[in-house]
């Protein structure tokens, strides 16, 4: 999170990785995973910084400059720009010493047969939302407190997939100006227990569906012009859940409770001719609560406020990720 | 920037005033409310710069992509993907 405002603003990295071809991928099934892709980022790992690494972790997150074909060039794991514009260099430098017999052009996996990922199931015809996750200001002196450091600025991102039909599920049956629908099943379900989650400073889990106390959002028509319907959303939704996490990374396992609560409102447009959304836009504003192990909140249990904005994603590949609890899809 | 830092001192005062919900500190939502909390949460250009590299999703993408243009590959790889939830 911190090489997003640390490392890729610089200047001189930006400029170096004018020369790569720059890629962001999931670390944890690239360094277990049996498949091409991952058996060639293992051998790329296994030449890097974390190479035969296993205490205290077997993590290869970090950075990497590679020959297609594997050959490491350079690679470090650090949130330091000078430190990531020098070892860019260096890969360069190996990169320009190599015949270009050797630079991978055409030896090993191609990068497209046999892949198994997730984002082949990406909802092509039908809603892609980003939402955008902060902490809102809190009052007093947890307020100040709050102003300090990189938690002032913590934010996270995370996506969340609806096929066509799912899609529709948002729009009422009549198209009259008052026309109701209150979504229900898996489309509710995606847009509250499985997204208000706590991920402001790092990730975590979908609460459970047994965590899921209180959840609605209506969509109501407030206009209509030729093909187009404008709807507003407005619902609320509660979670809670119990549960024993090692809450400071490594920490011994900790009881304790955490949860979600708030409203949502919002707004989106319709078109009834190609049956996708073209505009959508949905806040959810409450309180967060507890903590897990990798969400950074060990210091921060108590209840708190947070905000989600859901927007529609373009179709750009780098808005092409699979969201987080994907896994809770059922797809 | 500037957007995001009058939202969130307009965002502060509702905290502490009668526009917040006693029991959760947390700001009301309504249609009064919405812009300034749209604004509070979403990201500054600033904010968003490190999205601006042509970033290609997967490893994959940039293997195939590497080959075409023969160009060497640099892969940020983490705990959850960097390009959304880390």
């Amino acid at each position: 999170m911190i090489a997003r405002r640390a490392v890729f603003p610089d200047a001189k990295v930006r400029d170096l990785l004018q020369r790569f071809v720059p890629a962001a991928d999931e670390v944890g099934r690239l360094q277990r995973g049996k498949d091409p892709e991952s058996l060639l980022f293992q051998k790329v790992a296994e030449q890097g910084h974390y190479a035969g690494r296993s205490v205290p972790t077997s993590t290869r997150q970090g950075l990497y400059a590679t020959t297609a074909d594997g050959r490491l060039l350079a690679s470090i794991n650090h949130n330091d720009p000078t430190r990531v514009a020098a070892m860019l260099e260096k890969a360069l430098a190996a990169w320009d010493a190599l015949p270009e017999t050797e630079r991978g052009a055409q030896a090993g996996w191609d990068g497209t047969t046999q892949r198994q990922r997730l984002e082949g199931r990406y909802p092509q015809e039908g809603l892609v939302l980003r939402v955008t996750t902060r902490d809102l200001p809190r009052p007093g002196a947890a307020g100040a407190a709050q102003r300090d450091g990189w938690r002032a600025k913590a934010w996270n991102l995370d996506y969340a997939w609806f096929r066509s039909p799912e899609a529709a599920a948002f729009v009422p049956a009549a198209r009259t100006l008052g026309a109701t629908r209150a979504l229900e099943g898996p489309t509710l379900d995606r847009l509250t227990r499985v997204t208000l989650v706590d991920n402001v400073r790092g990730q975590t889990y979908p609460a459970p569906k047994e965590s899921l106390e209180r959840a609605r959002l209506t969509t109501t028509v407030t206009a209509s012009e030729g093909t187009r319907l404008t709807l507003v959303l407005e619902g609320e939704a509660r979670w809670e859940q119990s549960g024993t996490w090692h809450i400071g990374g490594q920490s011994p396992p900790t009881p304790t409770k955490r949860g979600f609560e708030g409203r949502l409102l919002g707004s989106a447009t319709w078109d009834t001719e190609t049956q996708r959304f073209v505009a959508f836009e949905l806040l959810a504003i409450g309180t967060r609560w507890g903590a897990t192990q990798y969400n950074g909140r060990h210091d921060d249990l108590d209840a708190n406020p947070i905000g989600y904005l859901f927007e529609l994603a373009s179709d750009a590949p780098h808005e092409h990720i699979v969201p987080a609890g994907f896994w809770e899809y059922g797809w | 920037m500037r957007r995001i830092t009058a939202a969130l001192i307009v965002l502060s005062a509702w905290a502490g005033s009668s526009h917040a919900d006693e029991s959760t500190q947390a700001p009301v939502l309504t249609l009064e409310t919405y812009a300034a909390l749209q604004a509070a949460i979403a990201p500054s250009p600033s904010e968003c710069v490190w999205r601006e590299i042509g970033w290609l999703p997967t490893f994959g993408d940039a293997v195939a992509e590497a080959r075409r243009d023969g160009k060497p590959i640099f892969l940020w790889a983490m705990n959850g993907h960097p390009l959304a939830c880390v």
